[in-house]
């Protein structure tokens, strides 16, 4: 708003010169930045920096080009555009994606966030079951759902839809895609749900009232009133998640490692295999590289979405 | 028409009772306002009246139908806000115009009425803006536009000034005047301002823990209150109170002792006895500076000189009395000055606090 005026040695106010103790909190500021900043350099901007200039060398964990690593320009890109696995698992991810964190995850999570800011007779126990999946470890939980979903008689969906004379089947080979994207949402609802709850919060209670004056049904106040004014919460959900689940590893890994076939192999395990199964770390790299690339897209598409709406 | 009757009226949020049978008329076209301190029960009345909430014991009359359970948006009263509560991503004229929307009334038929309210409220130029970038006396216009569209037969407001700053309170109140007089409907206003109150009502109702303390025009609230209460809350300075003995002499005349030492001679016409324990409630306008000796002396331990007036403050171990005196007084502090009460100005109450006076 104003500049400190600030009082010189000779009396005189000047707006200019910084005072021993801005010089003081500047210091300050940057000593508080400090960790972050040498964490993420160390662990993400390196890396990230590391990684493209690997994309561009034939660098590999055998082979002749493990000795002797050399510059190949755009050599991995030109492959990778032309890969039909590439394709494959972008389109594994797009569904992925869609699925489980803007369609499933969402949704839920809204359901969630609103049913729940009602006196429920039992919303403690409610929220404990939709929060616990989220504090499962990924990988414990991949592996409890391949419990859940394996083939057999004695597997626990296979018990389940006996009941309603359903064959069992071995769940991950039939309906992988569709299954790893029930698995992520499952997981998943918490994260929404914390989110919106705390968006719809932040609705001043008067508005309601207002709204209720004014003669609007429940369904006309969530619709005119409850959805556009979570707006701004909804696209940072969907900015946080999106990335997050284009990123996901594990939980997958631990399910299906990305098959049968290609059918679940999402991006972060085709990076994998490239990398660490086919050894190709330089192409692994590339791939990293276009997946980092679209991911920041669609960020700064939802972040140029979050300014219209506020 | 539209009168509202409340008849033992009672509310209560799980053990706390808030209302605690309250009964209060409310002619057609009045504009009554709520007062009392922080609460008393005022804001709730009100959300009472709006259907917000739900009436635990008695019933809440409009034009003689009871509305116990009758929805907010069918009582054909509409509310203003104290935060105005206004639909942050909507428009000026689309916040106005919600509630015609929600019926269905065709966009064209909206746009005019939006436009009507518009004008009378001087909103025309701004109908296209988000309420985020409107003023407060701004915001607070389209919030009463929201409510006037609905062509209410009674229109609650709940302190709809207290975020305004002071001039502009001044004049909201008289735009809310004029409104009142075009609209023709019944208003309730809540307020904890009791210059709002005196200054726009044409009945007020005091509250105090849940109670109606007295229910009256301004005027007779400030000339007659009901109780120690009522005057001590309305005027300012408050009315000093003194506790004090009566004596009635075999002349017929009566006089009031009071602890502090003044000697008060009163018209006779009040109920009590010889010897009774009284209070007296005096408002500092009632008090005059007359030439020592007097009656009544006493030593100033506080001036405050407004220019237009002068309050003199008067301590004592059995309380304080202040002296507010037209003028400006040059009167030193420790000085001991002569003091008149005005003829017949005396409020009598009861120890309880109720009025004892005839008439």
């Amino acid at each position: 708003m104003h500049t400190p005026m600030v009082e010189t040695t000779t009396g005189r106010s000047s707006p200019m010169t910084l005072t021993g103790y801005q010089r003081r909190a500047a210091w300050h500021l940057k000593l508080l930045l400090a960790p972050s900043v040498l964490l993420l350099g160390t662990f993400v901007i390196y890396p990230a920096f590391y990684s493209i200039y690997l994309s561009l060398t034939n660098e590999a964990l055998s082979g002749p080009a493990a000795l002797n690593p050399r510059f190949v320009g755009t050599r991995n890109y030109v492959r990778l555009f032309s890969d039909g696995g590439f394709w494959n698992s972008l389109l594994v991810t797009f569904w992925f994606v869609l699925g489980s964190a803007i369609i499933g995850q969402f949704i839920l999570g809204l359901v969630s966030a609103v049913l729940l800011r009602r006196p429920l007779r039992f919303r403690p126990l409610i929220n404990a079951i939709i929060l616990m999946p989220n504090a499962v470890p990924e990988v414990v939980a991949g592996f409890m759902w391949v419990g859940m979903l394996a083939g057999g008689e004695h597997a626990t969906l296979n018990k389940i839809v006996a009941w309603f004379g359903i064959p069992s089947q071995n769940w991950l080979v039939t309906f992988p895609l569709t299954m790893i994207i029930i698995v992520n949402t499952w997981r998943g609802i918490a994260f929404a749900m914390i989110l919106l709850t705390s968006g719809i919060s932040s609705i001043s209670h008067e508005l309601y009232e207002a709204a209720r004056m004014d003669g609007a049904t429940p369904r006309q106040i969530f619709f005119r009133l409850t959805l556009p004014l979570l707006m701004p919460t909804i696209f940072l959900y969907m900015l946080v998640s999106t990335v997050t689940t284009i990123a996901l590893f594990g939980l997958v890994y631990a399910l299906t490692r990305g098959g049968p076939g290609g059918a679940t192999e999402i991006i972060g395990i085709y990076i994998f295999n490239q990398s660490f199964t086919a050894f190709q770390l330089g192409f692994g790299s590339a791939v990293a590289v276009v997946m980092l690339a679209i991911s920041v897209v669609i960020g700064i598409g939802y972040v140029r979405l979050l300014k219209v709406q506020v | 028409m539209a009168a509202i009757e409340l008849n033992g009226v009672q509310k209560s949020f799980g053990t706390v009772d808030v209302i605690k049978g309250v009964d209060i008329r409310i002619e057609d076209g009045e504009f009554a306002v709520f007062v009392g301190p922080s609460g008393c029960g005022k804001s709730t009345l009100l959300r009472l009246i709006a259907g917000l909430e739900s009436i635990n014991a008695g019933e809440f009359l409009l034009d003689g139908k009871s509305m116990n359970e009758v929805a907010p948006d069918k009582r054909g009263i509409a509310m203003v806000f104290q935060s105005y509560a206004l639909y942050p991503h909507m428009t000026v004229a689309q916040n106005i115009g919600f509630s015609l929307d929600l019926k269905k009334v065709p966009k064209d038929e909206i746009r005019a009425e939006v436009e009507k309210v518009a004008e009378m409220l001087q909103l025309s130029e701004l109908l296209d803006r988000r309420p985020a970038a409107l003023s407060g006396g701004q915001r607070q216009r389209v919030a009463i536009g929201r409510a006037i569209i609905k062509k209410p037969s009674v229109i609650l407001f709940d302190e709809p000034l207290s975020n305004l700053d002071a001039s502009l309170r001044v004049q909201m109140r008289a735009e809310l005047q004029r409104l009142h007089q075009e609209l023709a409907a019944t208003v309730v206003y809540v307020t904890h301002d009791q210059i709002e109150a005196m200054t726009m009502a044409d009945r007020i109702v005091v509250l105090k823990d849940g109670e109606v303390a007295q229910s009256a025009a301004p005027i007779d609230l400030y000339k007659r209150p009901a109780n120690t209460f009522v005057g001590t809350f309305i005027g300012s300075p408050r009315m000093n109170l003194l506790s004090a003995s009566v004596r009635r002499s075999s002349d017929g005349s009566v006089e009031a002792r009071a602890d502090n030492g003044w000697v008060i001679v009163l018209p006779d016409g009040f109920s009590a006895f010889d010897g009774d324990r009284i209070k007296i409630g005096i408002r500092p306008e009632h008090l005059r500076l007359v030439a020592l000796p007097a009656a009544i002396s006493a030593k100033v331990s506080v001036v405050e000189r407004l220019g237009v007036e002068t309050y003199l403050t008067f301590n004592h171990p059995k309380g304080s009395i202040v002296a507010r005196l037209e003028g400006d007084i040059t009167v030193k502090v420790g000085e001991q000055v002569g003091l008149e009460v005005t003829e017949n100005a005396c409020h009598l109450f009861d120890s309880s606090g109720a009025s004892i006076q005839s008439g």
